[in-house]
């Protein structure tokens, strides 16, 4: 049911200055963010976490949401400008988008893949509007061993669907469970597992955590690759060359309606990807790009179409509003961004679950119409100021990695003022680097790291109320046995059908084929003209 | 995704599952001989059953890796990697570190251009001036920043 206070309350929360002006930096940042090829949606909210604790939630909240969306488009601008996505949601948009540019028609791309953006991502929040709190409703009949078993089963999606191995989702899924453990019980505040560290008896905190496995693993790596070329002298010369010359035709309305269908299959793979754990929106921007040009051969997607920038952008997009889904209505998190926003909404004493619908409905309204409204500043932003982005995708990496590297530092420190949050988040950047090196995905750690205090006291409330029964606890509805069934299912699908492996597959072909019919237009174009062609 | 033929045993997945199976086993005997993991607490709840089981699943996940059909994979990454880039990351760490100490025992202002000096100067970046205006810039850009926000900076108090 509509609250009207609640929502009067979160128009009054939203439509102030100090909100507006958050959600519009957020949104600046974020395309910034995305059109730098090195830093993704996920580097920059968790770089953001920290500065948002002093914030008020809707302004914490727009900043946050700001960046993600403007983050998923930005990767776009790089893709199209110089074939070199600024996020790996935005590979899928190179090859058609790349290949408008260098006829001329980069403009035209550019603005394809900003209104396809807004478009599948204005319809997709739409969309979680309507389902989360249906989906909290069902949520709230669980009991305590429901919920465990719910929590356990997203882990399993997570992990299964997390990269192309599974062992290696699982694994970090477990590595998250294990560092969930240090500091204190959830219940009864007793200290464990510190390793005889005092200053872990209050357990790692989230937000050095994501800075250290996402900013700073990130840039390590990006650091090494720098030290191993050190070709990177001449770049700086020639970094602010180019791109300002993206004058040329824009794009009519017609040619807008004409990718439709594109944008629709975007809109429904992305809506359903990002609603499950673990898959994300380089996967929806694959498989609606994939699925576009399968379904319609006669538009020869993959050639230089709108189509093709349609599809991509609107399948990534379109995951941005449902990735937020089972966060609202379980409380449990589907994507990284998610986790983080999930922190955010924490910290700001809300914290995320089926009871926020009751408890803090104002937040929920504002998180709703904040949604909403970053489209309309995405489409602004992204529309005045796409060109000159596309210069900033040129900021050469070695004034990059110390910028981000300084706001790593302080962001970890800024939390609470503590330095050992900055060796937490040091020794986690190192993780987070040999994470990337060995393939192991990151956001399972993170997930599995915030549900585990969750789980645990799920599953120990599950057993006082059964006085220690564990079967009772474990199995004592037909819900319990349902989850576990599909926790079972899932587990043996995800070894015999191997879903990531396929999902990747699907990417690689898609990838291949573009990049073979890339080199036969190269070899075409090379080819001296002959007398005998028309 | 490549199959391990050159590179050596030592970068497959299954010389990685191999050495995480080893931590975590060693890991779980560490805990399982801590008093505390056996303090039975007010609700009947072993205070070490939670790390114990995920040192347990790291442990099972590590032997997936050593027996799975990715066994003999090596990872691109992997394949490059040379023991000098752990050298490399360890030293931008420690760079950190002391970038972290510095701004502590100076102030932020202080600390973050020498940071950013270095650090460009080592990524190759020159003229040397280039290196200068750069750590100038950023940190002005992140003091006013941070200063907007109101995140407390190290070493401003």
């Amino acid at each position: 049911m509509l609250d009207i206070d609640a929502l009067h309350m979160a128009i009054g929360m939203v439509f102030q200055l100090d909100t507006i002006l958050w959600l519009a930096v957020g949104v600046t940042i974020g395309v910034g963010v995305g059109a730098m090829p090195g830093l993704t949606a996920t580097t920059g909210v968790a770089l953001m976490l920290p500065l948002t604790f002093t914030m008020q939630p809707a302004a914490a909240l727009g900043l946050l949401i700001g960046l993600y969306k403007g983050a998923i488009y930005g990767g776009s601008i790089s893709a199209i400008s110089f074939a070199t996505p600024g996020t790996s949601e935005a590979a899928a948009t190179v090859f058609d988008g790349h290949k408008l540019m260098q006829r001329g028609k980069g403009r035209k791309a550019m603005l394809m893949a900003l209104y396809a953006s807004v478009t599948a991502d204005l319809l997709s929040d739409i969309l979680t509007i309507l389902i989360a709190p249906m989906l909290a409703l069902v949520a709230l009949q669980f009991g305590p061993s429901e919920r465990f078993w719910l929590m356990v089963l997203a882990v399993c999606l997570l992990g299964a669907l997390s990269g192309a191995h599974l062992a290696k989702g699982m694994l970090s899924a477990a590595l998250g469970l294990f560092i969930g453990t240090i500091g204190a019980d959830p219940l009864t505040s007793v200290s464990r597992n510190t390793f005889g560290i005092w200053w872990l008896s209050d357990g790692i905190h989230l937000i050095p955590l994501v800075i250290g496995i996402f900013a700073m693993g990130a840039m390590l790596e990006r650091a090494v690759e720098i030290m191993r070329e050190r070709g990177t002298t001449q770049r700086l010369g020639s970094a602010m060359k180019s791109m300002m010359s993206m004058s040329g035709e824009g794009l009519t309305f017609r040619e807008y309606l004409s990718c439709w269908k594109e944008m629709a299959i975007g809109l429904g793979l992305g809506s359903f990807v990002g609603m499950l754990p673990g898959l994300g929106s380089t996967v929806g921007a694959f498989l609606s790009y994939s699925v576009a040009k399968s379904a319609s051969p006669e538009k020869k997607i993959g050639t230089g179409r709108l189509e093709g920038v349609a599809a991509a952008e609107a399948g990534n997009n379109a995951t941005v509003g449902p990735t937020l889904v089972p966060l609202l209505a379980f409380g449990i998190p589907g994507s990284a961004v998610a986790a983080l926003i999930g922190a955010a909404l924490a910290l700001q004493g809300a914290t995320p679950g089926p009871r926020m619908f009751d408890l803090y409905p104002h937040i929920i309204y504002s998180l709703f119409i904040i949604l909403l409204l970053g489209n309309l500043f995405n489409l602004g932003i992204g529309r005045m100021f796409a060109f000159v982005y596309a210069k900033l995708g040129e900021l050469p990496p070695p004034l990059l990695v110390p910028l981000v590297m300084v706001m790593a530092v302080i962001g970890a420190y800024a939390f609470q003022n503590n330095p050992y949050d900055v060796v937490v988040m040091l020794f986690f950047g190192l993780v987070g680097y040999g994470m990337r090196v060995f393939r192991i995905p990151e956001a399972p750690l993170i997930i599995t790291f915030m549900l585990t205090p969750i789980a645990e006291e799920s599953l120990r409330r599950g057993l006082l109320i059964n006085e220690q029964d564990w079967i009772e606890t474990l199995f004592g509805s037909p819900l319990a046995i349902g989850l576990v069934v599909g926790v079972v299912v899932l587990t043996w699908l995800s070894t015999r059908v191997r879903i990531a492996e396929r999902m990747q597959a699907v990417t690689e072909e898609a990838a291949h084929s573009d990049a073979a019919e890339s080199r036969a237009d190269g070899a075409e174009a090379a080819r001296p003209s002959s007398p005998t062609q028309p | 995704m490549e199959s391990g033929g050159g590179a050596g045993w030592l970068k497959t997945n299954q010389a990685v599952g191999a050495c995480i199976a080893t931590a975590s086993a060693v890991l779980f005997i560490y805990i399982f001989s801590q008093e505390w993991a056996h303090r039975e607490l007010r609700d009947g709840f072993r205070l070490g059953f939670t790390a114990m089981a995920a040192a347990v699943a790291i442990l099972l996940c590590g032997l997936a890796m050593v027996f799975d059909s990715q066994r003999h994979v090596v990872e691109e990454d992997v394949r490059s990697l040379k023991s000098a880039d752990w050298l490399r990351v360890l030293a931008v760490l420690l760079l950190c570190g002391a970038f972290f100490l510095g701004a502590i025992y100076s102030a932020f202002h202080l600390a973050a251009p020498v940071f950013v000096l270095i650090l460009t100067y080592v990524f190759g970046v020159r003229p040397w001036w280039a290196c200068l205006a750069a750590a100038v810039i950023i940190t002005a850009v992140l003091y006013g920043l941070f200063d907007l926000i109101g995140a407390e900076l190290p070493g401003a108090g």
